[in-house]
């Protein structure tokens, strides 16, 4: 067994479907057992993750996803590539945004008496 | 329809078999933590290890780390390094290699995404691919060269104590242990037997280990 099989059967329609009735009906089960997975089986639940992903961001008609790129490997590896690098872009700027803008807001019209701290830099 | 053409029917029809066999075949191995298989006429399984194998693996580990590092004989990776150094095989330099076809792939990969055209799409994954051909002969040629080492003969060591624990056989409706002393294992001369076992543990413990879909 290798790791196409294992993205090819979580990709399959009917895991796909069990697993988001699954998800919905919580004692709809995936597995036989209920508890200590194997690595297979934590390997094959990524999976249904990720291709579940996939066909949220096809449906949301994001850039660069389409029915051949979720079928062919190397092209599916690489949309994932883009958008984790993206969403790490987008995430540290976001923070980058949020940490410029915390402690400047000062509420101009209140009466209390305020204090702005500044860290003491380093030499 | 001509003879070429039946051969040729033929041999879609069998590889679409052979895939179906394989997807059920992968579909029975996640469907439990336990993997069930005939071999000749006994019904077998793999299944974790519990807490107290657990437990017996990590002692049986150390015992075996001791008496590794009290032989002369034996090496750790960083002293197979030093002496393949002074051979002039590079390890590290190896590795630095492994990272940089890494870097140049993570471009490729990055490029693939925007490109629409049939015949682009295919040049870059032929250079992908040759890339990661590169860097799998890279490392099976490191794996091959540390192979000795005292990391690697534990780490082999532990998977083939933890293969004769987890092994059982089917006596009525009960299981029990198939080889009953790990030498009983080990002087098995059931190759096959003792291949899938080795398999099958590695899918449960390490998952789909087999990376090969290029």
């Amino acid at each position: 067994m290798n790791h196409k099989l294992l993205r090819n059967l979580a990709k399959s329609d009917k895991h796909q479907i069990l697993y988001h009735r699954a998800k919905e009906i919580g004692t709809l089960k995936l597995f036989n057992n209920d508890s200590d997975l194997s690595r297979v089986q934590i390997e094959f639940l990524y999976y249904l993750e990720l291709y579940s992903s996939l066909y949220k961001d096809l449906g949301s008609h994001e850039p660069y996803i389409s029915e051949d790129v979720i079928n062919d490997s190397i092209r599916c590896e690489a949309y994932l590539f883009w958008r984790s690098t993206q969403k790490y872009k987008e995430e540290k700027e976001k923070s980058n945004m949020n940490k410029k803008n915390r402690g400047r807001k000062i509420d101009k019209n209140s009466n209390v008496p305020h204090m702005i701290f500044h860290r003491k830099k380093a030499n | 329809m001509n003879k070429n053409e039946k051969i040729e029917l033929g041999k879609r029809q069998l590889k679409v078999l052979n895939e179906l066999e394989e997807s059920m075949a992968t579909e029975h191995i996640i469907k439990n933590n336990a993997i069930r298989f005939k071999s000749g006429d006994k019904q077998f399984r793999v299944r974790k290890p519990n807490f107290i194998e657990r437990q017996e693996v990590f002692t049986i580990r150390r015992k075996k780390y001791l008496e590794l590092i009290q032989d002369d004989s034996m090496l750790f990776r960083k002293q197979w390094v030093d002496l393949y150094k002074k051979k002039d095989i590079d390890i590290i330099k190896m590795e630095v290699e492994m990272k940089n076809i890494q870097a140049e792939m993570e471009a490729l990969l990055l490029k693939l995404v925007k490109v629409d055209d049939a015949k682009a799409i295919g040049n870059i994954k032929n250079e992908i691919t040759d890339l990661r051909k590169k860097m799998w002969d890279i490392n099976v040629e490191k794996t091959d060269l540390l192979q000795h080492s005292i990391e690697d003969q534990l780490l082999l060591f532990v998977n083939s104590y933890t293969s004769y624990l987890m092994l059982e056989v089917k006596d009525g409706d009960n299981w029990s242990k198939y080889f009953k002393t790990y030498d009983d294992f080990q002087n098995c001369k059931d190759d096959n037997l003792i291949t899938k076992v080795f398999d099958y543990m590695s899918h449960l413990i390490y998952g789909g280990y087999k990376n090969n879909e290029s």
